[in-house]
């Protein structure tokens, strides 16, 4: 499945990496393999294109058949392969990356063919001068701006043409072909630009009506195609039926199928169905030719009802007698056909209910509806699963029910299959890696430096439980660890940080996943990545992607830098923040800024989203905040770090650190303070103790405006304080208003470490315009309080601080009694 | 509420305007024909043929003789720049610190650090809020002063000005730089004789030339006259077939195509080699420079309204590489900008405008960017009648909301036409004979006013 190769100046070269610290690991690059398409059963060379490829020492590819028998990697932008495969390699797009000494490189495609390839050769644009081809050859082309490639071939009366175009399935461009099939007169035998199977990639067949010579074209549907258009034409006698029905049956099992579309008419097919529920790729050989490309079939656990026509009405419904889950499978043959089926369910079962039609590359886009064995509908959908259609379903007693199926637009055609699962709801687990950066590949492979750390987070997607997950993998490369904690209940991902021993060799391997519910060990799920290769508008649009479920995982070589998260002895407190250190040892002589980014923040917990260890330094601080909602309790978490010192950024991670979120020692509220311009006002916060702390906390005071001053801060506190008054002093010019954003800092220490706790949110400080003097005024009541103030018991104690409320109220109640 | 005012709402308003009355009103009686079903009454309906009649008159002169609007397509993060939160948690302040500015505790984002200088000669309008988070809806919010309508394409703002201000010394009024930008910066339901003139040729670009300002090689005047008579014959002919807003408006284009042909003084003012090398460097030789130093040339020639992008904005990844690359020629082709106008004496004669078509969220996204953030985000008036030195309203402590005095679209656009002179209630005529009002309801905001 791997064939590994090892250039003969290998371990000279390694000889020679171990001299100087400077040489080290890189980040490869792969962009395009060409030729895009190759013929199994031969030995082909291939350009694999990219940067840094130099050190290329093994091709991963993720299907068996593959043999490299020799690989040139003396150009970095070019490696050159040549390629054995064995004639059983699966038709179609395969993906493949390159293992350098430094690093995986991002996943490209290459795409198999029953045919020897031949290029397209320019000029072909003309009807007149067409390239001439033979039948049943792949042809290589680009559809450029503009362009339209003719291709003249020979065919014989009766002989069945497939022109079957692989652009948008190649995975590697936006290009949306159109086929045609012409006679020497020009007229249009076949046409296509998009297809139900192939989606828009187009497919043509013809029989041929006369022996003589025919033309294929092949275009840009809007004639705007470029450089990166390629194509690959499988020209020959191929079959190429559309759809099969019944488009699917039960795992294990050999059913029957009638393959219908190709242009000699339906066939029927006995098929072994795999033991492994799923999609399905089906090949159809016919005359030793294989179809370019399969059709999709559905294997489930449970088996099929096939309608009996008529079935139009609810009183001819096909009538089963067999238990759910079943599959009703049925053809929507013409247009204005609705197919009904009844059936029995008991009450309280439970079914996911999919029609699927798209699914299998049907043109139809069907409606479901169920209903009572009276016909009085209960549920109906349309389009939850893209164009087909899915909905819950629980029958609500025991009895008979009609499940019936349209198109949406009322159309039909001997090629509109269907099939409804009625599935039973099942558990399901799938782990992957997020996407890291926008509509790309970057760091969805591991990578793990000799000797040092690499970090990714591993996501899950949980249907139909709810749990810790737990996960492993159980394939590393030697030498290689992987630390992880668990998925907790209430989180879709934890950190896994994967580190390599100084000894392990460079080698790589394609590892699955095994996840499991941590409640309940019987729901078990896998690794599967979706790599999405093709982009397009609207909105980046994914036009093709192709799933894997492997990850990728190698050991490269050293890096000159790696890094260690200090943890830290205290907690990060909710509504507190947090300094973490993180420290760098560099090789000798390596002095580029090193950057990291906290890999994944827990619930309620944000972070710097980077921090920059400067060129030459060692150290650097990454900030953490918790909100006030933060669960208390530890995460496990890692920082990963970035450099590049000229050969493309490489990664690294920290250790699978632990940070502990803990409920903090106090709270805080500062009431409205407020003064006049050019006087003192004093601001008092008010604090609850939460839990004890020893010794003296500092408080400081944020959010002042200008022409604000405070003589002392911070304050100090104890466990025992009760509030903390700052004396602010405005300014004659301090701006007037209301200016909300005023807040505390208060800093607990605890074995030598700072604790931080940012209290006291939404205080407001009011700065009020200096009256101005009344004509004629009373005397004001001020010199009453005043004289009432010696008249109070003499203070033993300092007069508790009072808010501008409090205040308020008192100079009220004073007044009033003045007044008396 | 039988007004024409609620007529002429958008479809977000509401369906209660489509309602009949509950109670039947003495009004009512006067409710005539087809308009009863829409709530007119006979005296709304004098009063819109009124207005409708009305809006031919040129609008009075106000204290801004021109506009420049600096658009920031894309959705500038207003935390990285006008609205930074020191105090709030690093994942909503984000990677950059602050910078004072010559305006006692206004602090802008450390970006802006030049324009932090003339800070004293501008507004920042912290609360401005729509709630439209679609790149398209929310251009046209800010382009036209409308919420986006599937029945009626609106004007834009410079469109407006247009028809309400007419040209001046030959100029085109509502010049684009370099193009028209977005479909909303045209002329909507008014005729297309009042869109905007494009360049067609960024003035960054060092073979800049305005397309068709002088005649193509090989054309004298002389052959030129004759292709306009024989133009003028075929136009004629058509216009005996059909009347269509097209051809006027086509008729009007080369009414005002042969005016700037004839007119050297325009053809000066797109003329950029005319500005000293040493200005072009104070502006920065690139596209935020380039552009907004050919809008101070425009203006100062006398085009009512340049409307100029500049960058890309839309950062949802990696906001922190993208500000450091973009902000800083803004920085200083803006801060030049206002320091030019106000040294020439322009400033108080010159509204220039910062906008964007909404914020970015309060807090960084895994991906180490920003999404869009219609709630609260800022935007920069200066000049031409406005407060100097002066900030309108503030966002909450993580830059999320409006806390003070939310800034609606209505008012920024009627605050705008009323220091053009232009009334915004005034109604202009929509085709069906639709009298719409220039801003839905908008207020003047007097805090903003010098």
């Amino acid at each position: 499945m791997r064939t590994s190769f090892r250039k003969p100046c290998w371990l000279a070269a390694q000889a020679l990496f171990l001299c100087t610290a400077l040489l080290h690991a890189a980040s490869p690059n792969l962009t395009i393999i060409t030729p895009r398409g190759i013929q199994r059963g031969t030995e082909v060379e291939v350009l694999f294109n990219g940067a840094r490829l130099n050190d290329a020492q093994e091709i991963l590819f993720y299907e068996p058949g593959f043999n490299v028998v020799s690989m040139d990697a003396a150009n970095p932008a070019q490696l050159k392969v040549k390629l054995k495969l064995d004639p059983a390699v699966r038709l179609g797009t395969h993906i493949v990356r390159v293992r350098t000494a430094g690093g995986i490189t991002e996943a490209a495609t290459m795409s198999v063919g029953q045919y020897p390839v031949v290029e397209e050769k320019e000029p072909n644009n003309d009807f007149a001068t067409p390239q001439k081809v033979a039948l049943n050859t792949s042809i290589h082309g680009v559809a450029g701006n503009e362009d339209i490639d003719y291709f003249l071939f020979e065919a014989k009366k009766g002989q069945r043409i497939t022109a079957e175009v692989e652009a948008m399935r190649l995975g590697s461009a936006l290009v949306d072909c159109y086929v045609a099939i012409l006679d020497m007169k020009r007229f249009e035998l076949a046409v296509c630009d998009d297809s139900a199977l192939a989606l828009q990639d187009p497919i043509a067949s013809v029989i041929a009506p006369e022996d003589g010579t025919y033309v294929v074209a092949v275009r840009e549907s809007s004639y705007a195609g470029n450089e990166k258009s390629r194509y690959v034409l499988h020209l020959g006698e191929a079959p190429r039926p559309r759809i099969a029905y019944p488009a699917g049956g039960k795992a294990g099992e050999e059913i029957e199928v009638t393959l219908l579309g190709d242009v000699r008419g339906p066939v029927k097919q006995k098929i072994k169905l795999p033991e492994k529920p799923g999609d399905f790729d089906y090949f159809f050989t016919q005359d030793g030719q294989s179809s370019p490309s399969p059709n999709k079939l559905r294997v489930v656990p449970f088996g099929n009802v096939l309608e009996v026509e008529p079935n139009n009405t609810p009183a001819e419904a096909t009538k089963t007698d067999a238990p759910l889950p079943v599959a009703f499978n049925g053809i929507i043959e013409k247009a204005g056909d609705i197919d009904f089926f009844r059936f029995t369910a008991k009450a309280g079962q439970t079914f996911d209910v999919r029609c699927v039609a798209r699914g299998v590359r049907s043109p139809l886009d069907p409606v479901l509806k169920i209903y009572k064995g009276d016909g009085a509908g209960i549920a109906e959908n349309d389009d939850v699963g893209g164009p087909d259609s899915q909905l819950r379903w629980a029958a609500p007693a025991d009895g008979e029910y009609l499940v019936s199926v349209r198109d949406h637009l009322g159309k039909g055609g001997a090629e509109y299959v269907y099939r409804v699962e009625f599935r039973p709801v099942a558990p399901s687990l799938t782990l992957g890696i997020p996407e890291f950066a926008r509509n790309s590949q970057e760091r969805n492979t591991v990578s793990v430096p000799r000797g040092n750390r690499f970090a990714t987070l591993i996501r899950v997607a949980r249907g139909d439980f709810a749990g810790d997950v737990a996960f492993t993998a159980p394939e590393l490369p030697a030498g290689v660890m992987m630390s992880n904690d668990i998925i907790t209940g209430n989180v879709n991902e934890a950190v896994a940080v994967f580190e390599a021993a100084a000894d392990a060799p460079n080698a790589a391997k394609l590892t699955p996943l095994a996840g499991e519910n941590v409640q309940n060990k019987a729901i078990t799920g896998g690794f599967v990545q979706s790599l999405e290769l093709v982009y397009g508008p609207p909105n980046n649009t994914v036009y093709y992607r192709q799933p894997v479920e492997r990850m990728a995982v190698a050991v490269t070589e050293e890096v000159p830098f790696k890094i260690t998260i200090v943890e830290p002895k205290v907690p990060l407190v909710q509504s507190g923040s947090m300094n973490l250190k993180v420290v760098a040892e560099r090789a000798a002589g390596f002095k580029a800024p090193i950057t990291l980014r906290m890999l994944w923040n827990p619930p309620g917990v944000g972070s710097a989203n980077e921090v920059v260890i400067p060129e030459g330094q060692t150290e650097a601080l990454y900030a953490l905040n918790a909100n006030g909602d933060a669960a208390v309790r530890t995460w496990k978490i890692a920082i990963v770090a970035s450099s590049d010192a000229g050969k493309g950024a490489v990664w690294t991670s920290s250790q699978l650190a632990t940070l502990n979120v803990s409920a903090p020692f106090l709270a805080m509220q500062i009431p409205m303070a407020a003064g006049e311009q050019g006087k003192p006002a004093p601001v008092l916060c008010k604090i609850q103790q939460l839990q004890p702390f020893d010794g003296e906390a500092q408080v400081s005071l944020f959010g002042l405006p200008t022409k604000v001053t405070i003589e002392k801060n911070p304050l100090p506190i104890t466990k025992a304080s009760a509030d903390v008054t700052f004396n602010a002093a405005l300014a004659a010019d301090a701006p007037a208003g209301q200016h909300k954003s005023l807040f505390c800092q208060v800093i607990v220490m605890k074995d030598g470490e700072p604790i931080a706790h940012n209290v006291g949110g939404g205080g407001v400080l009011r700065i009020d315009e200096p009256p101005a003097p009344k004509p004629n005024a009373p005397p004001a009541p001020a010199p009453v309080v005043a004289a009432a103030a010696p008249a109070a018991p003499a203070p033993a104690a300092p007069p508790m601080p009072l808010s501008r409320l409090e205040k308020l109220r008192l100079d009220a109640s004073e007044a009033r009694a003045a007044q008396k | 509420m039988n007004t024409p005012h609620n007529i002429t709402g958008t479809w977000n308003d509401g369906s209660a305007h489509f309602l009949r009355p509950k109670v039947i009103q003495r009004r009512s009686f006067f409710q005539v024909g087809m308009m009863a079903g829409l709530g007119i009454t006979l005296g709304d309906f004098f009063r819109m043929r009124a207005n409708a009649e009305a809006a031919g008159v040129v609008a009075k002169e106000g204290t801004a003789k021109s506009v420049i609007h600096i658009f920031l397509p894309g959705g500038m993060a207003h935390q990285e720049s006008w609205d930074p939160k020191p105090y709030a948690p690093v994942e909503y302040r984000g990677p950059f610190g602050t910078v004072p500015t010559k305006v006692d505790g206004l602090l802008f984002s450390q970006n802006l650090a030049k324009t932090a200088q003339v800070a004293d000669k501008i507004t920042v309008c912290r609360s401005m809020t729509h709630g439209e988070a679609a790149h398209e809806r929310g251009t046209h919010n800010m382009f036209t002063g409308y919420r986006p309508s599937p029945a009626l394409s609106f004007p834009s703002i410079g469109s407006v000005i247009s028809h309400e201000l007419g040209s001046r010394k030959n100029l085109p009024p509502y010049v684009c730089v370099p193009g028209m930008p977005n479909e909303f910066a045209g002329s909507g339901y008014l005729s297309s004789a009042f869109g905007p003139f494009s360049l067609g040729s960024d003035p960054a670009d060092g073979a800049f030339q305005v397309k068709d300002l002088v005649l193509p090689g090989g054309m004298t005047a002389e052959r030129f006259e004759k292709s306009k008579t024989m133009l003028n014959s075929v136009d004629a002919h058509f216009r005996t077939l059909e009347k269509s807003d097209a051809l006027d408006a086509m008729d009007s284009f080369y009414q005002r195509a042969y005016g700037m042909l004839s007119s050297a003084e325009a053809r000066e003012a797109f003329n950029m080699k005319a500005e000293p090398d040493a200005l072009k460097d104070a502006y920065g030789r690139n596209q935020a420079g380039m552009r907004m130093l050919l809008a101070r040339r425009l203006v100062e020639a006398g085009v009512r309204m340049v409307s100029l992008t500049y960058g890309g904005w839309d950062h949802h990844d990696n906001i922190s590489d993208a500000i450091k690359t973009q902000m800083p020629p803004f920085d200083q082709a803006f801060a030049m900008l206002i320091t030019d106008l106000a040294q020439r004496g322009l400033l108080d004669s010159t509204l220039v405008v910062v906008s964007s078509e909404f914020g970015r969220t309060p807090k960084i996204n895994a991906k180490s960017g920003r999404d869009h953030w219609p709630k609260v985000f800022s935007v920069v008036l200066a000049g031409g009648g406005i407060k100097k030195g002066y900030v309108y309203g503030s966002s909450d402590a993580t830059a999320s909301e409006p806390d003070e005095k939310p800034l609606i679209v209505e008012d920024f656009a009627a605050t705008i036409y009323d220091r053009l002179g232009i009334v915004s209630d005034k109604k202009l005529m929509a085709p069906g004979g639709r009298p719409i009002d220039i801003v839905n309801g908008g207020k003047v905001l007097k805090d903003l006013l010098a």
